[in-house]
């Protein structure tokens, strides 16, 4: 590659965050030193905000930070890639995450953990931006990992309750199965480009007219098993169907690391991801198909869940999934740009949306379930209203929010390549509105539905400022005067057709439309009364029972395929290899042994014996050779 | 004619009775004066072959000479080796060679 050129920026970007990790990883236990652990944590999401600030006017630049493998001919560093993908998600993460460390502070106040926290906050905007910068899939994958294991950190926080542990072992191996998958692509695409792992050197190995290598020349079927190997890294990472289980489980963390990780950033990886590799997708027609489907099933998927979630976090967590359904969808039709955008925008919104719920839920001395809330609108204002901007975003509302926009470019490219996921994602925005407005109805309108309700009261002002910034962001953030500020990727055609907006314009209506007439006003769940509605409702509510499904998978495999393993290991690996050599070292020496017998006439008759061998073997044998 | 195959005979006779009782007696006494008979074998073969290669009409006395420090070699043997057994006795109150097994492992 180029002379190894250590841009300034980058680098401290990716270092600031550790080293505040590895400070508190050393101090975390001591008590006088919290409160500098939880300072030096804030102060280096501040400093990386600002670093990833002066980025954006940084010419496009690809290098290497450090050498990481360097073993004959392969080659892995620590490198980094500046252009305008990671310019904009740079900022996105660096941002988000400074307004989350800045919440957590009144969020996280009397949390006698809340050193250990921030040290595994700082970790994570360490392996995030390692992801975001990422120029090779080695580093991608460390970071990938990284991520997830601050992530299994944060989730289990709080882990004197057993749910949490639960969650966060969940998270990580749904995860590890998604990497397995993972793993798989990227070691195809290594041997088939002859030992080229980065994105550059792959790129031009598949060739892009003029240069052309290895990989050009592999077989449809190798290129398309590389690219669904890498998808299901995200897959794992995005919490798409079948691997989504992890994701609202992951409510159990505190709800500032819920809108960091789980809304607005590591979740958007994989889709980060897969655009950063688009080049590879788009090499693989089958591959396309099938990422495209994934996506839009888990939109539609997701939104009927959320249909009949009680908890606040648990609405907010399947609306993430059926974004970022959308996200991958799009990226599945082609139109990686769109889905880029929709990340920049859903990570406004959604940061904004779990912020205020948190808020909310801090109001309401952590309450959780929606149907014990109730008036807030008259103790919360402020909550409510960025709430209620967020929820617009969402939902988008047209032509004043950013979420109009960003999801106007998704439904156009699936209008444009596929009728069957342009109805389908139209169904899942109708959804998207009814379920939000559900949430918001109930919430905030009508009367407290209890105690914890009646005396709520504003959240403290390092709270209520992030949403403020948010609300604005989610915004405006859909304008060009904004977006090319910032760097964002924005979707060239901009002209969509008619259809597309009458579509999302009506899904908004009808959505938003039935769930306040529906719920307005009622005290309890409407349709779980209705006696049709009922079992429907029921099967939504309980997740389709994917998760008793999969436990009744791994039970009746695990123990079966366990059995299976259990007797190859004791008849191979334990006996034949282990304890065979040792039976019969052990015989060969117990024979051995009895020739020690002490016995006097027996060596002696050992002695003539061996005597009378020697002279047979000189006398009568040897006579070929010495003679 | 007796030839020199007889004597050897003779001397392989005595050999292997001295090694039979060696290995098979429990007396040591008794091993030890086979261990002698094995002795006396080899100066039997010794004095054959230097009666049966002759030298200018004479026998080839450098055998018979040989014979001489063979049995030298055997008296200072024996003193040594009472010597030992008298100590085996003493600590084992017994002659038995079944006794010694101490060495058993």
């Amino acid at each position: 590659m180029n002379a190894p050129s250590q841009p300034l920026l980058p680098t401290l970007i990716l270092l600031a965050p550790l080293f505040s990790a590895l400070v508190i990883l050393i101090a975390q236990r001591s008590l006088t030193l919290k409160n500098v652990c939880v300072y030096l944590s804030v102060s280096s999401s501040v400093a990386c905000c600002v670093f990833s600030l002066l980025l954006l006017g940084a010419t496009d630049d690809t290098g290497t930070m450090f050498s990481f493998i360097n073993v004959g001919r392969f080659q892995a560093d620590i490198g980094y890639i500046i252009d305008q993908q990671s310019r904009g998600m740079l900022f996105i993460v660096t941002f988000i995450g400074m307004l989350v460390h800045w919440y957590s502070l009144a969020y996280m106040k009397e949390d006698a953990g809340k050193a250990r926290y921030y040290g595994a906050l700082s970790l994570f905007m360490f392996s995030m931006t390692g992801i975001v910068l990422a120029n090779n899939f080695a580093m991608i994958f460390v970071f990938w990992e990284l991520v997830g294991l601050s992530s299994y950190l944060l989730i289990g926080h709080w882990f004197e309750k057993p749910a949490a542990c639960e969650a966060a072992k969940k998270a990580f191996l749904v995860n590890r199965i998604g990497d397995f998958g993972f793993m798989i692509g990227i070691l195809l695409l290594w041997g088939a480009s002859n030992g080229e792992i980065t994105f550059e050197g792959l790129k031009s190995s598949l060739g892009d007219g003029h240069v052309q290598g290895a990989l050009h020349n592999a077989p449809e079927w190798l290129l398309t098993a590389a690219a669904l190997g890498i998808f299901m890294g995200a897959v794992g990472k995005s919490a798409q169907v079948p691997l989504h289980v992890w994701l609202p489980d992951a409510m159990e963390g505190p709800t500032p690391v819920s809108a960091l990780i789980h809304a607005a950033t590591m979740v958007a990886a994989g889709v980060y991801m897969l655009v950063r590799v688009g080049f590879i997708i788009h090499a693989s027609e089958t591959a396309q198909h099938v990422i495209a489907g994934v996506g839009g099933f888990t939109a539609l998927f997701a939104a009927l869940m959320a249909v009949g979630q009680n908890d606040i976090k648990r609405i907010l967590a399947y609306s993430t999934l059926s974004q970022l359904g959308y996200m991958v969808m799009a990226v599945g039709l082609g139109a990686g740009e769109a889905g880029m955008f929709h990340l920049y925008t859903h990570a406004f919104f959604k940061a904004l949306l779990f912020l205020g719920a948190g808020a909310v839920i801090y109001a309401c001395h952590h309450e959780q379930d929606i149907w014990k809330m109730g008036g807030l609108h008259k103790y919360i204002p402020a909550t409510f209203v960025t709430f209620v901007i967020g929820t617009l975003a969402l939902m988008g509302f047209p032509y004043v929010t950013s979420g109009f926009y960003s999801k106007e470019g998704i439904l156009g490219a699936a209008f444009e390549h596929c009728g069957w996921l342009f109805a389908s994602a139209t169904l899942t925005a109708a959804l998207t509105s009814f379920y939000m407005t559900r949430c918001v109805v109930v919430t905030f309108l009508g009367n407290p539905r209890s105690d914890n309700a009646k005396h709520a009261h504003e959240a403290p002002a390092q709270m209520i400022l992030p949403l403020l910034i948010l609300a604005v962001l989610a915004l405006i953030s859909g304008f060009s005067f904004v977006t090319d500020r910032l760097q964002a990727i924005v979707p060239v055609n901009e002209h969509s057709s008619g259809w597309v907006v009458a579509a999302s314009i009506a899904a908004l209506i009808i959505g938003s439309g039935s769930a306040f007439l529906l719920y307005k006003g009622k005290d309890t769940e409407p349709l779980s009364e209705i006696s049709f509605t009922k079992p429907v409702f029921t099967v939504f509510a309980n997740k389709f029972y994917i998760d008793e499904i999969y436990a009744v998978i791994v039970r009746l495999f695990q123990d079966r395929l366990a059995w299976v393993v259990t007797a190859l290991d004791s008849i191979f690996a334990d006996g034949l290899i282990a304890r065979l050599p040792a039976a019969i070292a052990c015989r060969v020496g117990k024979t051995a042994r009895s020739l020690q017998s002490g016995h006097l006439q027996s060596y002696t008759f050992a002695l003539g014996a061996g005597l009378l061998l020697a002279v047979y073997l000189t006398v009568f044998v040897m006579q070929h050779a010495g003679h | 004619m007796i030839t020199l195959n007889h004597y050897l005979f003779v001397a392989g006779l005595l050999f292997a009775i001295g090694l039979a009782g060696v290995v098979a007696r429990r007396n040591i006494l008794v091993i030890y004066m086979c261990l002698e008979m094995m002795l006396t074998a080899a100066n039997l073969t010794l004095v054959a072959f230097s009666r049966f290669h002759l030298h200018d009409g004479l026998p080839d006395y450098s055998a018979q000479a040989l014979v001489f420090f063979t049995i030298t070699v055997a008296a200072a043997e024996v003193a040594v080796g009472l010597a030992i057994i008298v100590a085996l006795f003493r600590t084992k109150q017994s002659v038995d060679v079944e006794s010694v097994t101490k060495l058993q492992g």
